[in-house]
């Protein structure tokens, strides 16, 4: 009976709470409600950080570095309410700018040179993912900083226009011009390897 | 129409696209609704698709690292913000913790506060032990507190009028303690100076003060009316009081044919009171006081060879041994008072008015008695000023 009941998933329901209960009881420093402010918000970051970040290992620190910035804000009462995700990409933002400006930046590995496609496409359309995937990097890293960020932040993290603009300390209004513009410059930058080109090669 | 305008209605129209799509809406289906904006919409959002496709292609560390220093900040913060215990502050202290030991001040405080409050309650208790003592009486704890207070008071008497007030003032309390005793029907032994005013059969009155004598009461000296005595007696409820010895500390006043001549018959140089000698010839063996108090004799010029009228009582149960009586000290425990009414009743004896000052000088060169020691004091306060004046 008791090996029967411990089959049973357990549903945590601090991990399910929205995210305004969760950083209120996180604010009171509560070990669960912190478990699952860093489950709910670590992979972002950590995305976020990689993407300007050389190695695995600083990404590591500076992603805890978010956490422990994220964690005395909540303390010090800092305004997060209007877009907790928003508000946490920004510390993240803070945290890598003040990471490049002690580094005075040192030796990057480009993160277009370590993309591994997923999916279950066959091997010559892998490998056309996957040059794509890097292509795609390559053309992100050549936009101005702040299109890096909208990119970054509204499209792989699929943050709204708010969190965006808070996160990058804008309106809405020049978000959504530089969404636009971002994905404008993608668009050029990318056009000599169109996705057609994908169905082309491997109609041929 | 101008471009920003235009660029201003792109922005809003792509946000539009870009909110069916995050909705779950198909690319192809948007273009479709598009209409004319389709040509320039079509690879924007194919772009945002695109991108966010990178999501699953980004590798990342694991989250442990990352989770373990948050929960450990967490577990910092949350022992920083505990109401720490009333000795931590001690605790960082004696650690040399210095960032929590400065914020410890609210313990500083404290222990500041509590310094002054110790000092107050000491203030207070000592206060208090000095008012219990004042109304202490013989036989309890505080009455030594008591005679502590009065010797220290004496001391500290710099006028002689002063001095003798405060004799005077503590030998009525003397009396009043006995009365108390007395009332409190308590067995005790009481210690006292007077002035012997009238010797009957078998009781003293000093000062008022009515003291039996039984045989085996002490006697140190010719009792005679009019002498400064020191006793020791037992409180006899319910209202006697026993003699266990009886000091003459000075005789009586001499006989007024003696004293009223200031023509000194040829007699009167042939009384020659050299001090610790005839004086001494002329007192009953002398036994020894069960008091500390130096038993004195004065050698003054009164002293006549003839016997006195009074009543002599000589002790039959005096054992001691010669040796152990107090022959002639220098008088060194009279007040100055009373050597100075000594004095002015015999000025007719310039003789040994001479001696007596003489003595005095000789004290005071001593620095043994109480008066001297006030001439000390006021020399080292003298001395004491001429410095702060030198500089």
């Amino acid at each position: 009976m008791r090996n029967f009941l411990a089959l049973i998933p357990t549903i945590n329901p601090i991990m399910t709470m929205n995210d305004d209960e969760l950083f209120n009881r996180a604010k009171q420093l509560e070990p669960a409600a912190l478990r699952a402010l860093h489950q709910r918000f670590y992979e972002p970051v950590a995305r976020y950080i990689r993407f300007k970040v050389a190695d695995g290992q600083t990404v590591e620190d500076l992603s805890g570095e978010v956490f422990v910035r994220v964690l005395e804000g909540l303390r010090r009462g800092q305004a997060w309410r209007d877009s907790p995700q928003g508000w946490v990409m920004g510390i993240a933002r803070h945290v890598v700018t003040d990471h490049y400006r002690r580094r005075e930046r040192a030796v990057e590995v480009k993160l277009s040179d370590e993309l591994v496609a997923n999916g279950v496409a066959s091997p010559p359309q892998q490998a056309w993912l996957n040059e794509r995937k890097r292509r795609l990097v390559q053309a992100i890293e050549q936009l101005t900083e702040e299109q890096r960020e909208v990119i970054l932040m509204r499209f792989i993290e699929g943050i709204n226009i708010e969190g965006v603009a808070k996160a990058l300390n804008k309106t809405p209004g020049a978000v959504k011009g530089l969404q636009y513009r971002a994905l404008q410059a993608l668009a050029e930058l990318m056009q000599d390897l169109p996705m057609d080109h994908l169905l082309g090669v491997e109609e041929s | 129409m101008s471009n920003g305008e235009q660029n201003y209605n792109q922005d809003d129209r792509l946000e539009e696209a870009l909110a069916l799509l995050a909705a779950g809406a198909p690319v192809v289906d948007i273009l479709a609704e598009a209409g004319s904006d389709r040509s320039w919409l079509e690879p924007l959002l194919k772009m945002a698709v695109e991108a966010g496709d990178l999501r699953q292609s980004i590798p990342i560390p694991p989250p442990q690292a990352s989770l373990e220093r948050l929960l450990a900040h967490g577990a910092q913060l949350a022992t920083a913000a505990a109401p720490a215990p009333w000795y931590s502050g001690l605790w960082n202290l004696w650690r040399g913790n210095r960032r929590f030991a400065l914020s410890g001040s609210l313990v500083m405080f404290l222990l500041s506060l509590g310094l002054v409050l110790t000092f107050l309650a000491g203030g207070l208790l000592g206060g208090g032990i000095v008012l219990a003592a004042e109304a202490s009486l013989p036989g309890q704890p505080l009455y030594q507190v008591k005679q502590l207070g009065e010797a220290i008071r004496l001391a500290w008497a710099a006028d002689p009028m002063e001095r003798a007030y405060l004799v005077e003032h503590f030998n009525e309390q003397r009396r009043q303690e006995i009365e108390r005793l007395l009332a409190r029907g308590d067995r005790v032994e009481v210690q006292f100076t007077g002035r012997l005013e009238a010797i009957e059969a078998g009781a003293l009155l000093i000062d008022d003060l009515a003291v039996q004598l039984d045989p085996q009461t002490e006697l140190s000296g010719q009792l005679q009316a009019g002498a400064q005595v020191r006793i020791a007696a037992i409180t006899q409820p319910p209202d006697k009081l026993l003699a266990v010895s009886v000091t003459i500390l000075e005789p009586g006043p001499p006989e007024p044919t003696s004293t009223l001549t200031p023509t000194a018959t040829p007699t009167a140089p042939t009384v020659t009171p050299v001090r610790g000698s005839t004086s001494d010839t002329i007192q009953l063996p002398p036994t020894p006081t069960p008091t500390a108090t130096p038993t004195v004799v004065e050698p003054t010029a009164t002293a006549i060879p003839t016997p006195t009228p009074e009543p002599v009582i000589v002790p039959s149960t005096a054992t001691a041994s010669p040796t152990e009586a107090v022959v002639g000290p220098p008088p060194t425990g009279v007040p100055d008072d009373a050597e100075n009414e000594t004095e002015n009743e015999h000025e007719a004896e310039n003789e040994n008015e001479n001696e007596n000052e003489n003595e005095n000088e000789d004290h005071s060169g001593s620095g043994s008695s109480g008066s001297d020691d006030r001439n000390d004091n006021r020399d080292d306060n003298s001395g004491s000023g001429g410095s702060d004046d030198d500089e």
